[in-house]
């Protein structure tokens, strides 16, 4: 009986890809109702896409059944489901506790130097975006940061470099 | 009924509500904001902290929301206590960090649920001196203006419009930048939206139409009246400032409206500030109208006294004006403004109405009743207020679910957790699919002639004996 979306918007859904439905379908399968799977579709999309687009949003919405505020309301809702482009790799810079004691405020303005970007910014060529996390759960190997899927631990001035330059070069 | 202490004195209460609710109902002040009578507890806010007691010989006690706790037999809580005081006093003060404090410039000023609360909590003077988190607002239509800086986060509105059967309007975001509003600017969907404005206990969904020509509370004129809007008679204050009419705010009634009233009630009264309205009796001659007087008005009368006269009279008239111009022509020679069917049906409907083995159930009624079958009526279109109810009766599934296993009624969140999509029947007989069509367990889509067999059939199943439909005269066709 969820069909019934009367959610207009003046935005047009995208179409999702084969292989973007194959997944959803997956995980409609573990679930007992399909507005349930709300927040894997987004991570599924975004898996694809890079990011999840306004149009990604209302695909999503139309074939899980969800209203498009509340599908917002779970994208928003989560600081990793990025809701704008981000770089081909997402920096996830610790700035909790364990790692602030242990200097990443110098490592943070080290990055900052070697890439023109703070926070919440992604570098000209795309390549790289900078977001600061709250924790990684590594705190005995602080100051740690995590690029793309990797987490890389101890972090210096020269470990920073070579972690750069070897994410740049990777293609 | 059980009985509570509250600071020592003992009260009857109804042990089936929580101590928040029994406590207002006493008389005791306490501040909240998310609960709301309608729409039961949630314990978001965190406001109506007050110490519960384990038995008399309990010293320290243990702080508990109000809001979420029974009103059980024996229970022991003190309001005044000092701790629950202080908590109270702390909860506002963190809710209002960052309230903009904009109270001389909001249209809420003066009838605002924050400020009485803060005043009762005794937040006088706020300490946070750092810098307040401040949100973009939306465009949500020409009615509701939005300003999402005074929000302190009690999650009324997105329940409500949940309530209402709403879509388009969701909490947003997490913590310190939570987020009330759609999902892109536009005009908010529901029919009963306007609601925002008395829901949120702050000021941000304030009526828009009303802050273009705005008034104080105080400066306005009002009189308990009735909605003109529809036939359900919902209960309204309109509210009168030089000579025109301002805005509309639902006034209670326990078996009618409640605490809500739909958008054409509340928003749709521009027309009684039309300039084109006729406030006076005129006369036509040619193409000159001319205004009479008491005076002119009476012995114009006269003139046509013993003349063939036909009088024209309205349904939007009030029944005296059709009554004194029917006396005036004669029963023989006054046409009601309605057509033949629509004349009948009206007929239909006052007969039923005397007949004391017709029962027309008040929403309150319909809002408890277990199954309902609506027979070819779009009722969010000919009467809203309807249409809402009968999203409450289909949610009374949930309240026997939760029932049966010792879910108080009032613990909302939990009552709907319990439920999914489980629902009372609603059967919608219609000619086109209505907006109610989403929480109906069937909707059958046909003619007009095929749906009255349906009422025909449903009839002679439940008096027991076959009515043929051929028998019964159907005023529409």
């Amino acid at each position: 009986m969820n069909n019934n979306i009367i959610a207009t918007t003046s935005a047009r859904a995208r179409i999702l890809t084969d292989e973007e439905i194959a997944e959803i379908d997956h995980e409609i399968d573990l679930y007992p109702d399909k507005q349930a799977v709300g927040l894997e579709a987004l991570k599924i999309v975004q898996k694809h896409q890079g990011w999840v687009s306004d149009e990604s949003m209302l695909a999503i919405s139309k074939y899980l059944g969800i209203p498009i505020s509340d599908l917002e309301g779970v994208a928003t809702f989560f600081n990793l489901v990025y809701r704008q482009p981000v770089g081909r790799n997402v920096i996830l810079f610790c700035n909790s506790v364990s790692c602030w004691i242990m200097g990443c405020k110098s490592m943070r303005a080290h990055i900052n130097d070697k890439l023109g970007v703070d926070f919440g910014e992604t570098t000209d060529d795309k390549e790289f975006t900078f977001l600061p996390v709250p924790c990684l759960g590594d705190c005995d190997k602080a100051p740690v940061m995590m690029v793309g899927d990797d987490l890389h631990r101890n972090l210096s001035k020269e470990s920073i470099n070579k972690i750069i330059s070897e994410y740049k070069t990777r293609s | 009924m059980a009985k509570i202490i509250v600071d020592g004195i003992e009260y009857e209460v109804n042990p089936e509500n929580n101590l928040l609710q029994e406590s207002l109902s006493l008389g005791l002040d306490l501040p909240y904001f998310c609960w709301h009578p309608c729409m039961g507890s949630v314990g978001a806010c965190r406001q109506c902290a007050v110490k519960q007691y384990r038995d008399a010989d309990d010293k320290d006690g243990t702080l508990v929301m109000a809001c979420m706790t029974s009103a059980s037999d024996g229970a022991i809580i003190s309001i005044e206590d000092e701790e629950a005081r202080g908590m109270r006093e702390k909860v506002i003060e963190s809710l209002m960090i960052s309230h903009p404090h904009d109270c001389p410039v909001c249209e809420e000023g003066g009838e605002c649920h924050l400020q009485d609360m803060t005043l009762m909590s005794g937040h006088n003077y706020r300490r946070y001196d750092k810098k307040k988190v401040t949100h973009r607002n939306q465009y949500l239509g020409p009615f509701i203006n939005h300003e999402m800086n005074r929000c302190i986060t009690c999650y009324r509105c997105v329940r409500f419009y949940d309530y209402a059967g709403g879509k388009d309007l969701a909490a947003q975001a997490s913590h310190h930048h939570t987020y009330f509003g759609r999902h892109q600017d536009g005009v908010l969907e529901s029919e009963f939206s306007g609601n925002l404005v008395e829901v949120c206990p702050t000021g941000v969904f304030t009526d828009k139409a009303f802050s273009a020509q705005y008034a104080r509370k105080w400066d306005l004129q009002t009189a308990p009246s009735v909605c003109v809007g529809c036939s359900v008679g919902c209960n309204i204050t309109p509210g009168e400032r030089y000579g025109t009419l301002r805005r509309i705010v639902n006034r209670y009634n326990s078996e009618i409206n409640g605490y809500f009233i739909c958008d054409r009630g509340r928003f749709g009264f521009d027309y009684v500030n039309g300039e084109d309205r006729v406030e006076a009796p005129s006369i036509k001659k040619g193409l000159q109208v001319e205004v009479l007087s008491g005076q002119d008005l009476e012995s114009a009368i006269k003139g046509y006294a013993g003349q063939e006269v036909i009088g024209i009279g309205s349904p939007r008239a009030t029944n005296e004006a059709n009554y004194a111009l029917c006396s005036f022509v004669g029963k023989e020679n006054f046409y009601s403004g309605m057509a033949d069917n629509e004349s009948e049906a009206s007929r239909l409907i006052l007969e039923l109405s005397r007949d004391k083995a017709f029962h027309s159930p008040s929403i309150k009624e319909i809002e408890r009743a277990d199954a309902v079958i609506v027979l070819g009526e779009d009722l969010t279109n000919t009467a809203a207020r309807i249409a809402l109810a009968l999203r409450q009766s289909v949610r009374n599934k949930a309240k026997e679910l939760a029932e049966s296993i010792n879910i108080p009624v009032w613990q909302d969140a939990a009552v709907k957790e319990l439920a999914q999509h489980e629902r009372s029947p609603l059967i919608l007989l219609s000619n086109y699919a209505t907006r109610l069509d989403d929480v109906a367990s069937d909707s059958i889509i046909d003619s007009s002639e095929v749906l009255s067999q349906i009422g025909y059939a449903i009839a002679g199943e439940i008096s027991g004996s076959r009515v043929s439909c051929a028998l019964m005269k159907n005023p529409y066709r």
